[in-house]
């Protein structure tokens, strides 16, 4: 089922909408929640969570990019899940991947200047749209999905040599278009 | 400042987002028929010779309409494997089980403790659990995934998921939530039972009777499973099976009581993450036997015969990886990063969100001494204890950190 037509059963207070919705994006959410919270039972908890969240939010919402729309609503629900667990953890890709980032800091930063992470975004974006676009994606697939390496590599068919290979180089780019742009982050 | 990235990054536009998850394996299969259409209509010879390239190398792949369609939710699941199970890894022996709770059981019941606030009232560990089979196109079972419930009183609260990293073995745990209850619900209520445990469409996870009768443990949406399939019979192991009695059994469970007063300060056991604002002088600082703090200075580590070196990053330490040992010629590289810092000495050490890198250095005299460079500051910790930290006022720590990724990605 299309997404304006998912969207349409949410208006319509269809329970089927969920069902459309899970038919279509469960794998992909749960894949998402796992990502960051490493767990089949508190992931399902989070998407179905999710579930419930967008069947409140639409209406009113009308989401122009629903797929993007429940993806950050998952996100969030499962960075909130992720704050109360504790104790010695199988370390989640989303910190791996985080840890990755800081390399795109510049080395005289200051950590008391404070960001608009609006305007950042929207300049990580503009940098994004400059780049390849299998880079952009595996970039986007490592730090906004927190996918592994080794799945990424299994999606496009590459070793993943070549995967951690282009995230470094993204990386770096980013980093320098960053200072460029004259953010000392 | 990593945080502050990665929030950015979270609010790239939606079209960057949903582009993402584009195969890029179907996206040539569409740029392929685009060309060989072109192609066809300037001349049939050539198309005749793109076909004959082209084909060779084209993956037989169905284009993808949608970009999520193979995260797509419940369509796999009319696709069950009748051929059997394959299973994967090796299971546990009961000894390595009872050890190793036995070893984390502090921490286990600790955080189920914090989590129901259940203190001095007995939490029951199992060491006895199951790995649940996943259905689908391959019918796996991974006998090192190992589900072990947590009970309070009668009740199932959480459990204990077992599973090997490099050969060892690592644990997560898990609380609240429906599954608990749903569990809880599926064993009690066949007491006399073994149930089979399965997960469908990859994650769900669902109890099985013998007679079929299906509890999901979580799953609000309905699931297409077919009444008239006996899985119980069909992918039942010994390994995926659980029952009441099994839970219940004294044998079957160790029992820990967590006081308030066993909780550490800031009540909650130790995260891996660690704080911005952690001094490292309060933790490894060293004194001499008047308690004068022993100083170790930069040039002093490069002033023995180094036999070698080693580098690693602290996310390859997490996950258990070991160091590479670098050439000479790497060597050699490294050490002249190290002698051209210019530094001056720190007082706080400013830990960011991991992501550190070490070199260690290896002397001829068997000790050893670690710089550990994060950001603009890195410290050096020696194998008798001494350690100081710098900050490094060029940017010869960034361009060694660049370095070390390098040799270990």
């Amino acid at each position: 089922m299309d997404d304006i037509s998912i969207i349409s059963l949410y208006w319509e207070r269809s329970e089927i909408a969920i069902k459309e919705t899970d038919v279509k994006y469960g794998k992909l959410c749960n894949h998402l929640a796992n990502n960051i919270l490493n767990n089949n039972y508190d992931a399902e908890e989070c998407v179905n969570d999710s579930y419930l969240t967008v069947w409140n939010s639409i209406p009113d919402a009308r989401p122009n990019n629903f797929s993007a729309f429940l993806c950050r609503i998952v996100k969030n629900l499962s960075f909130k899940r992720l704050e109360h667990l504790t104790a010695q953890k199988r370390k989640p890709e989303m910190l791996i991947s985080i840890d990755e980032l800081q390399e795109c800091i510049s080395s005289s930063a200051n950590i008391e200047n404070s960001y608009d992470i609006a305007e950042l975004g929207r300049l990580i974006s503009s940098f994004l749209r400059k780049q390849n676009e299998t880079h952009r994606n595996i970039f986007l697939r490592r730090y906004w999905y927190y996918d592994s390496v080794k799945n990424i590599a299994a999606d496009y068919k590459f070793k993943e040599e070549k995967v951690s290979n282009i995230l470094f180089q993204m990386r770096k780019k980013l980093k320098k278009f960053l200072e460029q742009e004259g953010y000392n982050i | 400042m990593t945080k502050i990235l990665n929030e950015a990054i979270n609010l790239v536009d939606d079209d960057l987002i949903s582009e993402a998850y584009f195969v890029p394996s179907n996206k040539k299969s569409f740029s392929v028929y685009k060309y060989m259409a072109i192609a066809a209509a300037f001349a049939i010879i050539l198309t005749a010779v793109v076909l004959g390239t082209r084909g060779a190398n084209k993956p037989a792949i169905e284009p993808t309409t949608h970009p999520t369609e193979q995260y797509g939710g419940m369509n796999n699941l009319e696709v069950i494997n009748d051929s059997g199970i394959v299973f994967e890894n090796t299971a546990y022996t009961d000894e390595e089980i009872k050890t190793f709770i036995e070893e984390n059981k502090n921490i286990i019941a600790g955080n189920t403790a914090i989590e129901y606030q259940a203190f001095d009232i007995p939490i029951k560990i199992a060491t006895k659990g199951y790995s649940p089979v996943c259905l689908g196109e391959t019918n796996i079972l991974v006998l090192d995934n190992l589900t072990l419930p947590i009970m309070i009183d009668d009740n199932i609260v959480g459990s204990v998921s077992l599973f090997k990293v490099d050969g060892k073995i690592k644990f997560t745990t898990s609380a609240h939530g429906e599954a608990w209850g749903r569990l809880t619900n599926a064993l009690k209520e066949n007491p006399d039972s073994e149930l089979a445990f399965f997960y469908v469409g990859g994650y769900r996870e669902i109890a099985v009777t013998p007679e079929n009768k299906v509890y999901p443990l979580l799953s609000h949406v309905e699931l297409p499973l077919d009444e008239n399939v006996d899985y119980y019979n069909k992918f039942k192991t010994d390994y995926n099976v659980y029952s009441w009695e099994i839970l219940n059994d004294e044998n079957n469970y160790i029992e820990v009581v967590v006081s308030e007063s066993d909780l550490d300060s800031e009540g909650e056991t130790s995260d891996v993450i660690t704080d911005n604002t952690t001094k490292v002088s309060d933790t490894v600082a060293v004194t001499d036997d008047i308690g004068r703090i022993i100083e170790i200075r930069l040039e002093d580590v490069l002033s023995k015969e180094i036999s070698s070196i080693e580098v690693n990053s602290s996310t390859r330490l997490l996950l258990d990886q070991k160091p590479i040992t670098v050439t000479e010629e790497q060597k050699e590289k490294i050490l002249s990063y190290i002698s051209d810092i210019q530094y001056t000495e720190a007082v706080d050490y400013q830990t960011m969100f991991g992501g550190s890198y070490i070199v260690k250095l290896n002397y001829d005299d068997s000790s050893s001494a670690e710089i550990v460079f994060m950001d603009k500051y890195f410290y050096i910790y020696s194998s008798d204890g001494q350690s100081v930290y710098y900050a490094d006022e060029t940017d010869n720590s960034v361009n060694l950190a660049y370095y070390i990724v390098d040799l270990i990605s």
